[in-house]
């Protein structure tokens, strides 16, 4: 019995590991919007930490402490994924908040190099990001600001996990979340 | 350059009279440092544009860039020799490292070293250049001269920042993943003592007495102080969002450290270990690095492709420069 243990924490302790490193370059995407609408009434539709009714991919949020600090959100894709996230910072004032992305589910598994690997829904690894809103009189400038980078750890990684495929994926987000808040707000 | 160096050589001498006469001496050398302060040539910067694949030169008396140079490979860490001469630059696309001479203005040298190439240090006398493989778990050790490995030491997982004792006699290594710092003996080249320090150690710095290390603990949001000489901590200090690295300035009283998700630098008085202060830069700042003037502090903001200059007395950003895409200038980008 005692080995068995011993055998799980010495896997346990290499998987943690292994998950914790990260690619050696890391990536930014920013995309820029100008709303035809005031700040404050883009700031009320994307304020609520835990509404995420404005990113078409975005099925549904479960969030555990509203707009605090340390507050978790988990977003139930369209397709079915899950991706959890924590509240870095939000401020009400500046109208911006930033937060990071702490566990995926796993979009797909493939093999490369021999090994299984597990294709998060967003294909990158140690993602930050950051929303912000500009008042310029009656229009709103909103940048959506993100550091992250490929989702494969180690070195030569496979197309679905490499530089590339995360920054079409994250661009690809943020651009289709940016265009559908300036919809809503410019109705 | 020969002024630097001679304040640098007279303010030590003076020091070092302070531990035969005690208090008296204290005042001649706190005067020496002050008097000659205005002597001091300004050097460059040299900051690593890792998405642009170059490296942008400051001259620090002007304020702004005067050169950007090619260096391909995804340059990362930087590493400044005591001299000036050569500025050493981690390529982790390129599995190694470039050499910059910094007369012509341009790489001189690409030396292959191993998979993930990120921290870099050079030895206190410039005869060493130290680097850390974020893959592979090792520091190699390569002679400045025929840059040539030397010795390939075995260290913890994801090896990150380097730091060389001013009396060139230890190397001390983050390593993130296991959450500790080796202290290398320079001499036997093995390693002396491994210290848990917080949650993912990034970046290091040591005080010039050679006394202190502080590490920016990503992960755990703090900064740990080790006693050089025993690697116990004598300190956690709480500062904010993922603590990238660290930089020491007016004569090792203040500790600048760079919060990478918070935009900004907490400064923490090096007495009461302390955070007094908390400064606005740009996004994601990553590397810094002190003048050598020992006032102006240095960031990298790498995702705004910046570089900001705190003012260590007024604690104000007293300037931005523009540099390249995604700044990170992690490591002794100043020369001395």
């Amino acid at each position: 019995m005692k080995k068995i243990t011993l055998f799980v924490s010495v896997l346990l302790f290499l998987f943690t590991a292994v998950a914790n490193a990260h690619g050696p370059v890391r990536q930014k995407a920013e995309e820029e919007i100008t709303i035809n609408a005031p700040a404050e009434k883009v700031w009320a539709i994307i304020k609520d930490y835990g509404d995420l009714s404005w990113l078409p991919e975005v099925k549904s949020v479960t969030v555990d402490k509203g707009n605090e600090k340390g507050s978790i959100r988990v977003l139930t894709l369209k397709d079915g994924g899950t991706i959890t996230e924590e509240l870095k910072k939000h401020d009400d004032k500046a109208m911006s908040y930033a937060y990071k992305i702490t566990d995926m589910s796993t979009a797909k598994t493939i093999t490369h190099a021999g090994v299984e690997e597990k294709v998060p829904v967003l294909p990158v690894d140690n993602y930050a990001a950051s929303i912000d809103l500009t008042a310029n009189g009656d229009t709103t400038v909103v940048s959506w600001k993100a550091g992250y980078y490929r989702a494969y750890m180690n070195n030569n990684p496979p197309e679905e996990m490499n530089e590339e495929a995360a920054n079409t994926a994250v661009t690809a987000l943020l651009k289709s979340g940016l265009q559908n808040l300036k919809a809503l707000a410019e109705k | 350059m020969f002024q630097v160096n001679y304040r640098r050589t007279s303010s030590r001498l003076v020091c070092g009279i302070h531990t035969i006469l005690g208090g008296k001496a204290v005042a001649i050398c706190i005067a020496t440092a002050f008097l000659s302060t205005p002597l001091a040539a300004a050097p460059f910067a040299y900051i690593s544009n890792q998405l642009g694949d170059s490296v942008s030169v400051i001259d620090t008396e002007k304020g702004k860039v005067v050169d950007t140079i090619v260096v391909q490979g995804k340059p990362a860490g930087v590493a400044a020799s005591p001299d000036g001469s050569r500025i050493y630059i981690s390529t982790p696309e390129a599995k190694g490292f470039a050499v910059l001479d910094t007369k012509k203005g341009e790489v001189i040298a690409k030396v292959a070293v191993n998979d993930g190439t990120l921290g870099i240090a050079v030895g206190s006398n410039g005869k060493r250049i130290y680097v850390a493989d974020w893959y592979k778990n090792t520091v190699s050790v390569i002679d400045a001269d025929s840059l040539k490995i030397i010795k390939t030491i075995g260290v913890g997982e994801s090896p990150s920042g380097l730091v060389v004792s001013p009396d060139n006699r230890w190397l001390y290594v983050a390593n993130r993943i296991s959450n500790s710092v080796s202290k290398i003996d320079l001499n036997k080249l093995t390693i002396k003592k491994t210290a848990q320090v917080g949650t993912h150690p990034f970046g290091l710095t040591i005080d010039s007495r050679g006394e202190r290390i502080y590490v920016a603990n990503v992960q755990s949001d703090d900064v740990t102080v080790l006693e050089a000489a025993s690697m116990q901590p004598i300190a956690t200090v709480k500062v904010n969002m993922l603590p990238y690295a660290a930089a020491l300035a007016l004569n090792d009283s203040r500790l600048f450290v760079t919060n990478q998700d918070d935009g900004s630098v907490s400064v923490i008085d090096t007495e009461t270990l302390k955070e007094i202060g908390l400064i606005t830069v740009g996004e994601k700042p990553e590397g810094i690095s002190t003048h050598s003037d020992d006032r102006h502090v240095y960031v990298a903001n790498w995702f705004d492709g910046d570089v900001s200059v705190i003012d260590a007395r007024t604690l104000k950003v007293i300037d931005t420069i523009k540099t390249g895409e995604g700044s990170r200038a992690f490591g002794q980008f100043i020369g001395k």
